[in-house]
């Protein structure tokens, strides 16, 4: 009885609510478009590099990219080879984004839910919500040593706010009616929480998730600066160090890489949980 | 000797033509750190007119930005680290042109903690993390004292911070073996307690810093490198014959600097360095019948190091980039000769 108003109702109002503009052009033009973006961007700096209208040393061109890609790749680089670098990075990643969305998305959760947990966490969240992630890192040392915790800390602090921030907005932008509705048909607060509050929140969730796994990839490299024995941000700090262009340019692709691909994922977890909702059906 | 070295000056300055109107340019990048010293002393004492150049001081605070700036053309004439010196000749075409000094006993291993003691015994490293700065001199000298002891990189877990982190790092006990360099050593001695285990020295590596050209501006300006060169022996003759009065210009150059030292900690920054007169740059430098110097070795081993680490994709050959033609002009040149060894 209570599911009436629940997943199906909040699926048709979110979707009314967030129904998109009807695009200028067909989804098959921006998709050849999207797709030639990258070529012609490869193809630029192959003219810029080989014409030498970039100068030697500014920028790499496209064969010490593909030098420095094969090094890493085979031989190894900063004490790893490339899939080494990738799987520990993504390992980081994995733990301190997971932990970032166990702790700030039920925090969130409960801070739009309950006035209460609202007055008592809001004013310390919103303390510690403007720290640079970067600055955490002494104390992160400090207190888990020199080993992975630390690193997993960091991206976790960083990739911890716009979980709490849009699980927060997502429930506090409920349509009223629809949870006096639910009250009125009498729903326990937990069923009420799992089957109303949650869908209806869950566009915002979504969005929180993509922000905070942005933000993780961002905070990685600024993780592993620091004591990393391996790591994408390991293998960009050493190319720093050595003034290797080349390879912070194939440390940069690599991150842009792993974080386009786990953006995927991610996009594809947000399909099959919400299969009814705007922004699912046009990531598809 | 006062006489000849007043008439050295005056030819001097009448072959420079030296006046305001005619002081020839030249960028000096340098870092804070005593082999920089020279350079101080040489802005202080105004020896720079002198030889009719129109120094400016470009300071780093390490070789890696310093070596950064070379393709922007931000400096001409400069001091560094070997291992940034090698960079900037794979990355940009630098030339070295002199030795500046030899660090090798002031890159030192330390052990903090309980278990230092323990640790004077190399067997006792295996599996321990030991902080140091990726791809610096201290790596190379942990690197070469791992060897020394019969151990590998494997045998135990390198740590990649910089200098100052090390010392925090070991003072906060995440860490018990750490490797770095004057003046941060000072602090893990007095600060921490630290036991040192493994100096450069210790060893058996030399650790040169050096002096180094962009190849450009040195084939323009031939002239000009060889009279930085000359500037900057003058700062060691000079040192040399006023220890009292080169101790108090190292610290006005390190507090100029944010960088302070006690007594003690000043009194080893000078005991425990070696530096070079005109004829030891010559004959470290200079190749004769053997082939190759003294100098192309260590330089050869350090790079040897560096391409392993993969910073370089081969090892640079030395008679291409270091040289001591600028050495032979200042030496050739009786009025920079003199300036060179001049103690006054």
């Amino acid at each position: 009885m209570a599911s009436g108003v629940t997943t199906a109702a909040v699926s048709k109002e979110t979707d009314r609510r967030a129904a998109p503009p009807k695009p200028a052009r067909s989804g098959a033009d921006l998709r050849w478009a999207r797709a030639a973006v990258l070529p012609a961007a490869c193809l630029a700096w192959l003219l810029a590099t080989s014409a030498g209208w970039i100068a030697p040393g500014r920028f790499p061109s496209v064969p010490e990219f593909l030098d420095a890609l094969r090094q890493i790749a085979v031989a190894g680089y900063a004490d790893g080879t490339l899939a080494q670098h990738i799987g520990h990075s993504l390992k980081l990643i994995g733990l301190g984004f997971l932990a970032a969305v166990a702790v700030g998305l039920p925090l969130g959760l409960a801070m739009g839910w309950s006035r209460i947990v609202d007055a008592v966490a809001g004013p310390v969240f919103s303390l510690l919500r403007p720290i640079p992630p970067l600055a955490w890192i002494p104390l992160a040392i400090l207190w888990l040593g020199l080993g992975d915790g630390a690193k997993i800390m960091v991206i976790c602090v960083a990739a911890f706010v716009p979980n709490v921030v849009n699980a927060y907005a997502g429930v506090r932008g409920i349509d009223r009616s629809v949870l006096e509705a639910a009250e009125m048909l009498g729903t326990p607060a937990w069923r009420g929480l799992a089957e109303v509050i949650v869908p209806a929140a869950a566009p915002m969730i979504f969005t929180g998730l993509r922000l905070s796994l942005q933000t993780a990839w961002a905070a990685l490299v600024a993780a592993e600066l620091v004591g990393a024995f391996l790591g994408l941000g390991r293998v960009l700090n050493v190319a720093q160090q050595d003034i290797y262009p080349a390879m912070i340019l194939v440390g940069m692709a690599t991150v842009a890489a792993c974080g386009w691909l786990t953006g995927r994922l991610l996009e594809w977890a947000e399909r099959k949980a919400m299969p009814w909702h705007a922004s699912a059906r046009s990531a598809s | 000797m006062h006489v000849r070295s007043l008439f050295a000056a005056l030819a001097l300055l009448c072959a420079s033509g030296a006046s305001a109107q005619t002081l020839e340019k030249v960028n000096i990048s340098y870092q804070p750190g005593y082999w920089a010293l020279p350079l101080h002393i040489a802005g202080e004492k105004g020896w720079w007119k002198e030889v009719g150049l129109d120094a400016k001081p470009v300071m780093f605070a390490a070789g890696a930005a310093q070596i950064a700036a070379v393709g922007a053309k931000s400096w001409d004439i400069g001091g560094m680290g070997i291992v940034p010196a090698i960079l900037g000749n794979v990355r940009f075409d630098l030339k070295m042109v002199g030795l500046a000094t030899e660090e090798g006993g002031v890159n030192t291993l330390y052990a903090t903690g309980a278990s230092a003691q323990k640790m004077k015994t190399p067997a006792n490293w295996r599996g321990e993390k030991i902080l140091v700065t990726t791809n610096s001199n201290g790596d190379y000298i942990v690197q070469s004292c791992l060897k020394k002891a019969g151990l590998d990189k494997k045998d135990v877990q390198l740590v990649n911070m910089a200098p100052a982190q090390i010392v925090t790092t070991l003072a906060g006990g995440q860490a018990n073996l750490g490797i770095t360099w004057a003046p941060h050593i000072y602090a893990i001695e007095k600060q921490i307690g630290g036991v040192p285990l493994c100096s450069g020295r210790d060893a058996g590596v030399f650790v040169p810093n050096v002096l180094v050209a962009r190849s450009d501006y040195a084939r323009e300006h031939p002239e000009t490198v060889a009279k930085v060169l000359a500037v900057y022996l003058r700062g060691w003759s000079w040192a040399k014959a006023h220890p009292d009065e080169a101790r108090e210009m190292l610290r006005g150059f390190f507090q100029a600097n944010g960088v302070y030292f006690d007594e003690d900690s000043l009194r080893r920054e000078v005991a425990e360095r070696t530096h070079y007169d005109l004829d030891d740059e010559l004959r470290l430098m200079g190749r004769g019948q053997a082939g190759a110097s003294d100098a192309d070795q260590w330089i050869r081993d350090v790079a040897g190091f560096m391409q392993a680490n993969g910073s370089i994709p081969k090892v640079p050959e030395p008679a291409g980039w270091v040289t001591d033609e600028y050495l032979k002009q200042a030496k050739d040149d009786t009025a920079l000769a003199g300036f060179a060894a001049r103690g006054d």
